[in-house]
């Protein structure tokens, strides 16, 4: 136990050093990134903790002197914060898919008409659902985009903004992503940068998406005041409404000198794998440095000659 | 009809703090409310707020010569069993959307209508802006 203790330690450190890598290149590019750019780094490194245990089984890890009593004590602490997390993902998931099988498909009129407008070479599907607070993507492997009903005959134009922030997030497998960000804080939910990194990985997933709305032509005015619109009609059904990222992203997408991009089209599942390729291969690499210089330490240190 | 079961988890930031102020003092006017209150709204608003409090069942007032006073109908010990309950419900329900990409986020600290009608000035400003 405690060498798993050892293991378990060494590679919540790892994981931290890439969080914390992750940060200080955060604040380093700054503004002069864009929300996609920033996103894409913040993907990756998610990505890269998530490859970490697989990638790390090889790598001896150091055991710590510490009473056997304690070694359970640390173990079992951290499996409970990572049942419960994994729990609330659980959860999610079978939310998600309640929601998805209660909705009810749209295949024609005004949002099927503007989905087929977008020309969008994503598969996708449409559907309407009683109580959803906000339009949302969901599913990874048949993604899906769900209205609410109370939007059913919102104009043209907030159908546009609507559908082309939910293509965005489809385009990056930003579905996608966020499921395995919110798996890799559970396995690092002692390292305050996994909670600090999934929030910003979410936050610049939103901005990315409005950076999309807006080089689709839609006025940076009519948008915000449609999510504002959303968030007050959510005050007046429910009695409360939580700000998320409101405020932030209204500033953002009114802020006229902020920098924008959005990545060229790329199949979700070819961007994924993309992402996924290049963390497995860092994760890799990293393992591999580790045992090669652990493997030159023990082959350098002297022979003890037995009398 | 069976009395309605007082619902002590919908509550807002300002009603919880009423609900503090109730449960420390014991029984409470609404001066005292507004007294003990952190950065205390006008005394109608908080009358108003003690008043909602009362249609959810969570506080039942009697007559004390001109003043009315209020005094908890849930005890503390059930109020701190429900909350929790509430957190861990919230916990869990709140993961539906935590992985989920959405338009708009609606969760976390309250927005006030003043805080959605500032974004909507803001709004206006730059469409004056935008010309």
């Amino acid at each position: 136990m405690t060498s798993w203790l050892g293991w378990l330690g060494m590679l919540q450190v790892v994981a931290a050093a890439v969080l914390g890598v992750a940060w200080i290149t955060d604040r380093m590019i700054g503004a002069r990134a864009t929300a996609a750019q920033r996103r894409s780094m913040w993907a990756l490194a998610s990505l890269i903790v998530l490859s970490l245990p697989l990638a790390r089984l090889a790598v001896p890890a150091p055991t710590p002197r510490v009473p056997l009593v304690i070694a359970w004590v640390g173990v079992g602490v951290w499996a409970a914060g990572a049942s419960v997390l994994l729990l609330r993902w659980a959860r999610g998931l079978a939310s998600t898919r309640e929601l998805i099988a209660r909705a009810t498909p749209i295949h024609s009129g005004p949002w099927h008409r503007s989905l087929s407008a977008a020309n969008t070479p994503l598969a996708v599907t449409l559907a309407h659902a009683q109580g959803l607070p906000s339009p949302m993507l969901v599913g990874c492997l048949r993604p899906m985009i769900l209205i609410p009903t109370e939007l059913a005959h919102a104009p043209a134009s907030e159908r546009r903004a609507v559908l082309s922030h939910e293509l965005a997030h489809l385009a990056r497998a930003d579905n996608l992503i966020l499921q395995l960000a919110v798996l890799a804080r559970a396995i690092y939910w002692v390292t305050p940068l996994a909670w600090w990194g999934l929030g910003r990985l979410t936050a610049e997933a939103e901005n990315a998406a409005d950076d999309a709305v807006l080089e689709a032509g839609v006025p940076p005015t009519s948008y915000a005041a449609q999510l504002v619109a959303l968030a007050r009609a959510q005050l007046d059904r429910a009695g409360r409404v939580g700000a998320g990222q409101l405020r932030g992203r209204v500033e953002a997408i009114l802020d006229v000198d902020r920098r924008r991009g959005v990545l060229a089209g790329q199949r979700p599942r070819l961007a994924f794998a993309h992402l996924l390729g290049v963390a497995v291969l860092l994760a890799s690499l990293t393992s591999a440095c580790e045992a090669r210089s652990d493997h030159r330490a023990s082959s350098d240190a002297p022979l003890v000659r037995s009398r | 009809m069976a009395p309605r079961k007082p619902k002590l988890q919908h509550l807002s930031r300002r009603e919880g703090q009423i609900m503090d102020i109730v449960y420390r003092r014991g029984r409470v006017t609404v001066q005292e409310v507004l007294d003990d209150l952190p950065d205390p709204p006008s005394y109608s608003a908080v009358r108003a707020l003690v008043r909602v409090l009362e249609d959810k069942g969570l506080l039942a007032h009697t007559q004390d010569g001109p003043r009315y006073v209020y005094e908890p109908t849930v005890t503390h010990a059930r109020a701190a069993h429900s909350a929790l309950a509430h957190l861990v419900k919230t916990f869990f329900r709140g993961s539906t959307t935590e992985a989920v990409a959405s338009l708009l986020e609606l969760e976390g600290d309250e927005l006030s209508r003043d805080d959605l009608d500032a974004l909507s000035e803001m709004i206006e400003r730059a469409r004056g802006g935008e010309g």
